[in-house]
């Protein structure tokens, strides 16, 4: 560490190149814990989509239809508009409408903070994403095979339960694994409402410095090294789930 | 009832709003605008570098995969931000200087990912067509590129718009990142009205219009790619 | 071999069965006693397929009456579990879990859906895996296997709820002529030990052989029944005969 530290201080009074993250031990702290946050953003962004992603995939198999309605709904429109502008109406909209993100009138914080904001926003774009990603893998679960778990006496739950839906989240894994890696590239959105996320401590120490080019590069590594690991989470998960024989 | 009749009594929320309409729908024609140049860039530079991708020449391949991953993997606002702040306002070309402003940046900005993601979809489809098409081809002595352009693209194109028309959704719906770096895009504008009017009762219809805005463009759109999916999908089953 | 005491065991009484518009079975009557073994042959789309699906309630009828084993098929108030118990099927494309190895596959059903205590069921599959001689197989995956070991398979993972019924629906259709003798072994000794079966078949030598009834299907229609030898040596109705001139 001592070494690198060297040697970009070097770097930037020989060269002028400045990668004042990789030698100013306070900058470096703020930076690691702006990618701490990113990271964070993305498995808390993660759980959310998922829960409400299954709990929608599951409340549209439900026969009441203007439930099935309602949440197609939700599904088409958070699809259909930027997360973004979503997660501005969530901040700024509903946020300050309901008195979530303000302060209040004696000072006390805000009921949600800017991260939580970011947080919900995730979760409620990319649930909607993933509802349809397993929604297509249970249409993926040939009819044939629900047919003989019907004739094996399964009910239409119990089926699901056991067979289809198992066999539906192995189809839908690499569908998954990609919304999991758009999640990771939309945290930097946080950036917008000030969540010291990587790119807005970067944008913090490039007003400080200067330093421009070097400080951009420094974040699209660090995206693209976030994005390496959890391609490698992924693999990992489709070969723990892996069933000789199944699929191609 | 009383709260639609209070909607238009004067003073109320969208008493306000409405006279603003025009201004966000001419903010909202640049994202159109921006998503559509940036895609028509990302489409032909992508179709060169999904070709280059599949060529057999090492040397050739391996960078093309590589800058693909590399352009798909990169988060779209961080791009955004390296072509706003590295790009130079202005260029000199001969005697002329040439001034990009915010928004041709943007268009440049946005097309990067896009043709990362065009020659993704172009690899793709030029896989869905049967090796024996290739060889078909190379025995009426047709060359590699007449062979991809006359034989094997118009195979491939059913396989390759509905990705593309979802590829222009998140386009469209990304250009709203160019709200981050200044440009005057639709929530710039809606930011702007909302400074203007001070009227906090005002945030939430305002945001509201703006996504209603994004989806009556994009919606329709990924319906239609949805359809062609559909019925495609069934043609080309083997 | 003959059925001794001739309690019917499967009765059909006028069944007509519709596809929307199209009319699939006009009116079928049958009736299969305890331990008998039936064949149904007929040309394709001719509703073969269609009458099995209903005798196990996995198509509703519009008209007539289904009784298995005392049970009323077209109840509104069917115990849907109690029939699929009584009356097991196997399908022309296997059908098997391909998430779960060959010994779950067995084993999931009587666990799931009948609750039966774990030990006994897995002393039964084992029993029947060695039956259908795939002993060693109990921890391949169905995709690991060949068509006619899946379809054995298939075959024990019905006989494990200890059905009173079988049925098979051209379980030999998609399997490669050396394959499809294993299984044809397999179902003569499971009508070996008195089993009631019900098969369609398009092996008419198999269905000879092994039958004590046949019927002839053409449009939703039984056009003729008999005992096999005065079926395939004898044929009545000029449908038959055209029928069998095709295939023998
Ligand atoms: N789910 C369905 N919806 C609509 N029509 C159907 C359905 N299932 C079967 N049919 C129609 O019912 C008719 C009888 O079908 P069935 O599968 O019973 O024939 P089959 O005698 O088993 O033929 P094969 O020998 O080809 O298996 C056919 O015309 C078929 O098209
Ligand atoms: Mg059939």
């Amino acid at each position: 560490m001592e070494l690198i530290a060297q040697f970009f201080e070097e770097l930037y009074h020989r060269t002028g190149w400045n990668f004042s993250v990789l030698y100013n031990a306070w900058e470096a702290k703020k930076y690691v814990n702006g990618i701490y946050i990113a990271l964070e953003l993305a498995l808390w962004g993660l759980l959310g989509a998922m829960i409400i992603g299954a709990l929608c995939c599951f409340l549209r198999l439900v026969r009441f239809a203007p439930l099935r309605w309602l949440v197609t709904a939700y599904i088409e429109f958070f699809r259909n508009t930027p997360g973004l502008a979503q997660l501005y109406f969530l901040f700024f909209g509903l946020g300050s409408y309901f008195q979530l993100s303000t302060y209040g009138q004696n000072g006390e914080p805000p009921f949600l903070s800017p991260f939580k904001f970011v947080v919900i926003g995730l979760s409620l774009q990319y649930g909607a994403f993933v509802a349809e990603i397993l929604r297509a893998g249970i249409e993926a679960v040939p009819k044939t095979t629900k047919e003989a778990a019907e004739a094996l006496g399964y009910g239409r739950w119990a089926a699901l339960y056991h067979i289809v839906m198992p066999l539906a989240f192995r189809i839908s894994l690499p569908a998954l694994g990609n919304n999991m890696a758009q999640i990771v590239k939309s945290t930097a959105m946080a950036y917008a409402i000030a969540v010291p996320e990587a790119l807005y401590v970067a944008h913090e120490i490039w007003t400080e410095h200067f330093n421009v080019i070097e400080m951009m590069n420094v974040v699209l590594l660090t995206y693209l090294g976030m994005m390496w690991i959890f391609t490698l989470i992924v693999r990992l998960i489709e070969r723990w789930l892996h069933v000789p024989g199944m699929g191609r | 009832m009383t709260t639609i009749v209070s909607w238009f009594d004067p003073g109320s929320v969208w008493a306000i709003l409405i006279p603003w309409f025009p201004l966000m729908l001419k903010g909202f024609g640049l994202n159109i605008a921006i998503s559509a140049l940036s895609m028509l860039i990302g489409i032909f530079a992508g179709a060169v570098l999904g070709a280059l991708q599949m060529s057999k020449i090492k040397a050739i391949g391996a960078p093309a995969r590589f800058l693909t991953l590399f352009l798909r993997n990169s988060p779209w606002l961080v791009i955004v931000f390296y072509v706003m702040f590295l790009m130079p306002f202005e260029m000199r070309i001969g005697s002329h200087w040439i001034s990009f402003p915010d928004w041709v940046k943007a268009v440049v900005a946005f097309s990067l990912p896009v043709t990362g993601y065009i020659s993704e979809i172009v690899r793709g489809g030029m896989r869905s067509v049967p090796t024996t098409q290739w060889e078909a081809a190379a025995a009426l002595a047709f060359g590699p590129v007449r062979t991809a352009f006359s034989v094997i693209l118009p195979q491939a194109f059913r396989q390759m718009l509905p990705p593309t028309m979802n590829l222009y959704c998140s386009v469209a719906m990304a250009t709203s990142l160019a709200n981050i770096v200044g440009v005057q895009e639709v929530i710039t504008v809606t930011q702007t009205i909302l400074t203007t009017e001070t009227k906090p009762g005002l945030i939430l219809p305002a945001y509201g219009t703006t996504l209603v805005l994004f989806f009556l463009y994009v919606f329709p759109i990924s319906l239609l790619s949805r359809r062609l999916e559909k019925i495609w999908g069934k043609g080309i089953q083997r | 071999m003959k059925a001794e005491n001739a309690t019917p065991q499967v009765i059909l009484k006028d069944v007509r069965k519709s596809y929307g518009q199209l009319e699939v079975l006009k009116g079928i009557s049958m009736s299969v006693n305890r331990s008998e073994i039936v064949s149904i042959i007929g040309p394709s789309g001719s509703g073969k397929s269609t009458i099995l699906r209903c005798i196990n309630a996995l198509a509703p009828v519009n008209a007539g009456s289904i009784n298995v084993a005392g049970i009323e098929v077209n109840d509104p108030k069917l115990d849907e579990r109690a029939l699929r118990r009584r009356v097991g099927m196997v399908f022309q494309s296997y059908n098997l879990f391909p998430h779960r190895t060959v010994l779950q596959n067995i084993m999931m059903a009587p666990l799931q859906v009948l609750k039966q205590n774990r030990a006994d069921v897995e002393q039964r599959a084992r029993a029947l895996l060695a039956k259908v001689r795939l002993s060693e197989k109990e921890n391949a995956y169905p995709g690991e296997l060949s068509g006619g070991q899946q379809q054995r398979v298939a075959i024990a993972r019905s006989l494990c709820m200890n059905p009173e019924v079988m049925m098979f629906d051209e379980v030999t259709a998609a399997l490669d002529p050396e394959t499809v003798k294993e299984v044809l072994t397999t179902i003569r000794d499971v009508a070996a030990e008195g089993m009631t079966c019900i098969l369609v078949t398009h092996e008419m030598r198999f269905a000879r052989e092994i039958s004590d009834t046949v019927y002839f299907t053409d449009q939703g229609r039984i056009v003729e029944s008999n005992n096999p030898k005065d079926f395939f040596e004898n044929p009545q109705d000029d449908r038959t005969k055209a029928f069998l001139d095709k295939v023998l």
